[in-house]
């Protein structure tokens, strides 16, 4: 009985989208956006990276980076709404070529959507590590800050409705949800590196013989510790990561033999790589792949949850075909 | 398509149902139906989902607006003031990589 129960209740749900099949969408929504929707990405969270980079490096060595650390991290937080605005925009861009329809821009749009970011997406950098540390109410945590960006371009309702739409979607297609953190979520490639930096230390701690082993073998066998370490949190970003390690360990090597151009990471041999500012590169250069592919996730999301109800992506699909038929009947006659 | 046809409209019972608005699931009649940028919609629906204008008073919603951002911005400013506190207790040996070399219990 409640087995038949059960299966007439699975009849009538809905099916819900396959995870492959949205990120699949979203690699294609990316390549086919123009290069002004992916500038408007990088010209806000590349110069994130690169200052926060710069934040670490200085706040881990500098004898008098505790006199400026209060004007630093006033200067992240900008940097930080800085790139969280441009999120939004490049998030918009894609929305738009998504629905078939450029919204306009104006200026109180523009205070609309930094309006917006600003009051709602500071409490993720909060929310998420906690949510990941408690790990139940992760994938929504992630959702709901994922979804402020697509939906709060300041095209329409103000921080309350953003938050009330950005909180509904949320919860939307949970399995999808996941296997989406799952393989892109550089919040995962994050606590993977940090879990694997810590369990290094423990694992040469009560292996002395690594201690011993001096050198590059010494080296490969961390890093090779970390990789698997970090390998089942995040597959996919743990390729990225590996490939982007690997670039920047061998790129200087390459243009010492290739055009005997001295840097620092050929001048300080492995103690270039094995220190927490080369794994925050790694991590900030990965977080500038795998974060538009999220985001793009995120926007196709957004849009096929409020299409149930406003039945958007059918209008969508009335005007292509509408222009489809328009071309097909123009040629002809 | 065949269940909207044997629908009777929300509002007049006398009337037969013309459309669905797809925000509350209810049929309506011709008259009870309208359409707004591109949907169907009815009357209720197409009441709540438009903001009301006038109302409230503008300068207590700026004013509101402005506190969610400067409330919004101090939490940033907070949590990178801590992330920075953080790595100022950080030993320099973490940072360098030298402290995975240490063997504690051969430590001095």
């Amino acid at each position: 009985m409640s087995g038949a129960a059960s299966s007439a209740r699975a009849r009538r749900r809905p099916a819900e989208p396959g995870a492959l099949d949205v990120i699949t969408d979203a690699f294609h929504l990316l390549r086919s956006a123009p290069l002004a929707v992916l500038a408007a990405y990088y010209a806000g969270a590349a110069p994130f990276v690169l200052a926060f980079l710069f934040f670490w490096s200085d706040m881990s060595r500098s004898a008098f980076a505790a006199r400026r650390s209060l004007a630093a991290a006033l200067g992240m937080a900008l940097m930080f709404l800085w790139m969280k605005i441009w999120q939004a925009v490049f998030a918009a861009g894609l929305r738009d070529l998504v629905a078939g329809a450029r919204a306009a821009w104006g200026w109180r749009r523009v205070a609309r959507l930094a309006a917006v970011q600003t009051a709602l997406q500071p409490p993720g950098m909060l929310v998420i590590p906690l949510a990941l540390f408690l790990m139940a109410p992760f994938y929504a945590a992630h959702a709901f800050y994922q979804n402020v960006t697509a939906l709060g371009d300041g095209s329409g309702g103000d921080v309350r409705e953003v938050a009330r739409r950005a909180l509904r979607l949320a919860t939307l297609w949970p399995r999808q949800n996941h296997v989406v953190i799952w393989l892109l979520s550089p919040w995962l490639l994050c606590a993977g590196m940090l879990a694997a930096f810590g369990a290094a230390r423990l694992v040469v701690s009560l292996t002395p013989e690594l201690h011993h082993m001096q050198g590059l073998l010494w080296f490969a066998a961390a890093l090779m510790l970390i990789f698997l370490a970090v390998l089942p949190l995040a597959p996919f970003g743990c390729a990225v990561a590996a490939n982007v390690a690997a670039l920047l360990i061998v790129a200087p090597r390459m243009l010492h033999a290739l055009l005997g151009m001295q840097t620092v990471f050929t001048l300080s041999g492995w103690h270039a790589v094995f220190n927490t500012t080369f794994l925050m590169s790694v991590f900030g250069i990965s977080y500038l792949c795998l974060d538009p592919v999220m985001k793009a996730v995120h926007v196709l999301r957004c849009f096929a949850g409020e299409a149930r109800r406003t039945g958007e992506d059918l209008l969508v699909e009335l005007k292509r075909a509408r222009r489809e038929t328009e071309r097909k009947y123009g040629a002809e006659a | 398509m065949s269940q909207i046809a044997t629908q009777k409209c929300f509002n007049h019972a006398g009337r037969e149902a013309a459309a669905r608005c797809p925000a509350c699931g209810r049929c309506f009649c011709r008259e009870c139906i309208t359409e707004h940028e591109g949907r169907v919609m009815c009357a209720a629906c197409l009441r709540r989902s438009v903001p009301p204008r006038g109302r409230g008073g503008g300068l207590q919603a700026l004013l509101a607006a402005a506190l969610r951002c400067a409330a919004g911005f101090l939490t940033a400013w907070l949590v990178f003031y801590y992330v920075a506190q953080a790595l100022l207790r950080l030993p320099s040996s973490f940072h360098e990589g030298a402290l995975w070399r240490e063997i504690p219990w051969e430590r001095p």
